[in-house]
């Protein structure tokens, strides 16, 4: 029982610091990413109303600038999602790790 | 055996579950992130010279082209590439749905030559587009910050 317990506390430590590391920030993170993006959207569209205006810009330009913009908050999600997934990699990698080494550490003879 | 020592069991082998799947997303690739930062510089040059004709530029045009699709391939390729595949599909949308590269190639030829509001606009559009595709590579290597989306400059 005792050599469980080691166990079981080498897995606590280890996935308690995995998770720390994996999570740390990250909703914060994500949250100032799309603010940032609304934030130069809504620039944007100022810079190019103004810009229609004035006469520098027509009204094709102004439309496909509305529509790369569109596309660039689809590359922001696909980012997003994309920092979610390598974080969990890393998570898991280290889980792994953690309870792989514990139980050699622990059980070896 | 304990419930707590039964959890255990439990958690090394969903561990070792864990160990067997696939991955979650590609791995970091240097020549994924290369070809991520070098193409924003081509094709940040290549906006710039949206104040001269199109039809001057055609050579240019579709050796670039050549390159961003080569790019795209390379990103395809790579398994478990899913989400930077789709980031490259965003960006090289073909005429005449396209939104980045392609609408700035139609926007310069139905003009014939871009003035400086319209090239600091697509500099600038394009450039957030590869700075989403280089933070995302990046990020399969270490935990790192996005930067913030550059603003356009004004134009006077």
């Amino acid at each position: 029982m005792g050599q469980w317990d080691d166990f079981a506390s080498k897995v606590e430590a280890g996935v308690a610091a995995a998770c720390v590391g994996a999570l740390k920030g990250y909703v914060k993170e994500m949250q100032s990413d799309a603010q940032a993006f609304l934030a130069a959207a809504a620039a944007d569209l100022e810079t190019w109303t103004a810009q229609l205006a004035a006469g520098t810009i027509d009204s094709g330009d102004f439309t496909a600038y509305l529509k790369a913009d569109a596309s660039l908050a689809q590359m922001a999600a696909l980012t997003a999602a994309g920092i979610a997934a390598a974080d969990l990699q890393r998570f898991r990698d280290t889980l792994i790790d953690t309870v792989v080494s514990a139980a050699v550490a622990t059980f070896k003879p | 055996m304990t419930h707590r020592h039964v959890a255990y069991v439990v958690a090394l082998l969903a561990a070792l579950a864990l160990a067997a799947c696939g991955d979650v997303i590609a791995g970091y690739s240097l020549q994924a992130y290369t070809n991520d930062t070098t193409l924003k510089a081509d094709v940040a040059s290549l906006v710039e010279e949206s104040s001269s004709p199109y039809a001057s530029h055609a050579g240019d045009i579709s050796a670039l082209t050549l390159r961003l699709r080569e790019a795209y391939e390379f990103s395809n390729g790579e398994a478990d590439n899913r989400l930077s595949t789709k980031e490259w599909e965003l960006l090289l949308k073909p005429a005449p749905d396209g939104t980045l590269y392609f609408a700035f190639l139609a926007a310069w030829n139905r003009h014939g030559v871009l003035n400086t509001a319209q090239i600091n606009t697509w500099t600038t559009l394009l450039d957030r587009a590869f700075d989403y595709m280089i933070c995302l590579e990046a990020n399969k290597q270490s935990s790192t910050s996005c930067p913030k989306p550059e603003t356009i400059p004004a134009t006077h």
